[in-house]
């Protein structure tokens, strides 16, 4: 399941600014009844303790001069003298002093809201009174409909200037939000331009975000081994191209020259013969690229059967009889009988390709040297003038020692794909200079 | 005119150099850079016919080395690579032309004859002296209106006195561009063939001796 950065970003921030509202209106609003209220019952006690001055013990009698005038809509007294009630403002309503030890009290007045407070205390004494001062209980109540609609409005006001920052921190955020990931659609924009021909470009020096600079970097090196492949594969295409060219060109000419005027049947039999030799050289260069390029794929699988590695070492000595007589070489063997399990085919194309090359590239009169001891293949000619710099360098295809095609026929893919082979059968293949000797040493798995 | 032709693969080699020799050249071969160096900076070739891709010395080297010497000598770089950098590297480098493997024979004889001309400022395939004219492409030769046939060694001469016609040519020049390494090496060759290509230019005569120099070929005035 996909989700959005930015979705998340923007509800993630809009919820945290929406609490934080909720909880500072909750706040301000409890903060502001809080103190309307401690002003009405300050105004409460205040009134209350006026008109309970008003009553007086005069001379033991009660004087009650609470004018029910004073009172404000909404408010209502009663008056307790020895504990029995003596005067109220209204017959209908009966307030109930608040217990001893409280003062300010919630109670209902006339069906509406409303706070009392409750003072007991005694009668001012006017002359004398033998009893003592009367204890008096006093109750104020007033209904707290002024103070809470103040409240509720107040509340209102502080809730829609919330809501009001909410939306406007929507649209903030939201700003915000799309402006911070641009540097994430730039990306795209510019991953999205790449083209397969202009691999040398870096992402990394175009985006400022360093939230981003972690996967700018990866995608470089991405870019980075992905332009190395494609300009090795570019230039094993052009080699290819140059390799098959040649011989065609070598078998365009010959066959052109050929037909360029009327010839004696020698003349077109030579060409026929050069003409076939070149189409049988192409034929093995195409075959050993097409063997590489499986092998790349892996799409070659093993057949592996017991089998004398010395006799196939003799039988691909016998083929390169020719060539060895030829240039007059002197081939030293010391072959010990080995048996392994291996695939014979390919184990085969390894060894032919081993002392092919030793064949070509001894110098005329010079000497091979092959030698088979357990699983390990040595072969070695003598006539190499190649620099152990230029040796590390043999496996890598269409090399050759004077970066050209020569001697005549060898391709420069042999031993890439002699390497490929051995490895392909579990095994190594090492190649050094000794002196003027080239040595190639394959080691097996037994 | 004397070619150098260049090339280790063999079948190319040996096409080319059996083509520019039916052609009436005179060909050698080397099938390395060094034996084709050291062949270019001892003989005073019209042309050479250059593999880029060539053991020991290649072909861009060739060229640069040759240039650096001054050599104005005709260069036809041969190349299975096909790519503008690779060609601008050629050009650059001091070839002349450019030819990518692979070929037709006849565009390289064509750009052959081409690179002949330029080495001797003539734009004109057809030469023309006096009454004489000359066709480089066709290989023909009239006197007037007269056809006259020559083998392929009396035309390279004729040719050769041809091309430098009203100039004084000595006998090493002519032996130097008409013939080759295969060539029989008789001191009296070159006299031996101006006599007969006398002979079939009839009169009046083209052909002057100049002794103790040469000769010339039409009227040096």
């Amino acid at each position: 399941m996909k989700h959005s950065i930015r979705n998340r970003l923007i509800f993630g921030t809009l919820l945290a600014v929406a609490l934080a509202l909720v909880a500072i209106t909750v706040f301000v609003g409890a903060l502001v009844r809080g103190a309307l209220r401690d002003q009405f019952d300050d105004g409460l006690r205040a009134k209350t303790q006026e008109l309970a001055a008003q009553i007086e013990d005069h001379d033991g009698e009660l004087e009650n001069e609470v004018d029910p005038r004073t009172l404000a809509t909404g408010e209502a007294y009663e008056l307790w003298v020895r504990g029995k009630a003596v005067a109220k403002s209204d017959d209908h309503l009966d307030l109930v002093p608040a217990p001893a030890g409280t003062r300010v009290t919630e109670v209902t007045l006339d069906g509406h809201p409303a706070r009392q407070f409750t003072l007991r205390g005694e009668a001012r004494v006017e002359g004398t009174d033998p009893d003592g001062a009367m204890p008096i209980v006093f109750v104020l109540a007033r209904t707290t409909a002024d103070v809470d609609a103040a409240a509720h409005r107040i509340t209102l006001v502080v809730s829609g200037v919330g809501l009001a920052g909410l939306v406007l921190c929507m649209v903030i955020v939201l700003l915000v939000v799309r402006h911070a990931l641009s540097p994430m659609r730039d990306l795209a924009t510019a991953i999205a331009a790449i083209r397969a021909s202009d691999l040398a470009i870096r992402l990394a020096p175009q985006t400022t975000a360093v939230e981003l600079a972690s996967v700018t970097n990866r995608l470089d090196e991405l870019l980075a081994r992905l332009g190395a492949a494609f300009a090795r594969e570019r230039d094993l295409t052009a080699e290819v191209a140059h390799e098959l060219r040649t011989p065609l060109a070598g078998l365009r000419a010959t066959l052109e020259l050929a037909l360029d005027r009327e010839r004696p049947a020698e003349r077109y039999r030579s060409a026929l013969e050069q003409s076939l030799a070149i189409t049988r050289e192409t034929e093995r260069l195409v075959e050993s690229l097409l063997s590489l390029a499986r092998l790349d794929a892996g799409q070659t699988g093993l057949h592996a059967m017991p089998l004398d590695l010395d006799q196939l070492v003799r039988d691909a000595l016998d083929k390169v009889h020719a060539r060895v007589t030829e240039r007059r070489l002197a081939v030293i063997t010391e072959l010990r009988a080995v048996t392994l399990t291996s695939d014979r085919d390919k184990l085969r194309v390894v060894i032919a390709n081993l002392l092919d090359n030793a064949a070509t590239y001894a110098d005329e009169g010079g000497e091979i040297r092959v030698a088979l001891t357990d699983a390990e293949l040595r072969v070695s000619n003598t006539g190499c003038t190649l620099t152990p710099e230029q040796v590390s360098r043999v496996f890598e295809r269409f090399w050759r020692g004077d970066a050209s095609r020569s001697p005549e026929g060898h391709t420069g893919i042999g031993m890439s794909l002699t390497q490929k082979l051995v490895e392909l059968l579990g095994g190594t293949i090492a190649v050094e200079v000794d002196g003027d000797r080239f040595v190639a040493t394959v080691r097996l798995p037994r | 005119m004397r070619v150098l032709v260049v090339e280790d693969y063999s079948p190319i080699r040996i096409a080319v150099r059996d083509g520019l020799a039916e052609q009436g050249y005179a060909v050698d071969v080397a099938s390395n850079g060094e034996d084709g160096l050291w062949l270019a900076e001892q003989n005073p070739y019209d042309v050479i016919v250059l593999d880029v891709m060539l053991p020991k010395v290649d072909g861009l080297e060739i060229v640069k080395r040759l240039r650096a010497k001054g050599s104005q000598v005709g260069v036809l770089m041969l190349t299975a690579r096909d790519t503008v950098a690779d060609r601008v590297t050629g050009l650059d480098q001091g070839a002349d032309d450019y030819l990518v493997k692979p070929f037709e024979l006849s565009e390289l004889f064509a750009r052959v004859r081409a690179l002949v001309r330029r080495g001797y400022a003539a734009k004109d395939p057809v030469i023309r002296v006096s009454d004489l004219v000359i066709d480089t492409v066709k290989r023909t030769v009239r006197r007037g209106d007269t056809p006259i046939a020559f083998s392929p060694r009396e035309y390279a001469l004729l040719e050769y006195l041809a091309i430098r016609a009203r100039e004084v040519v000595t006998r090493t020049e002519i032996w130097e561009h008409v013939y080759d390494f295969r060539s029989d090496a008789q001191s009296n060759v070159v006299d031996v063939y101006v006599s007969y290509l006398r002979k079939k230019l009839g009169q009046p005569p083209l052909i002057h001796t100049r002794r103790g120099y040469g000769y010339v070929l039409g009227d040096d005035a």
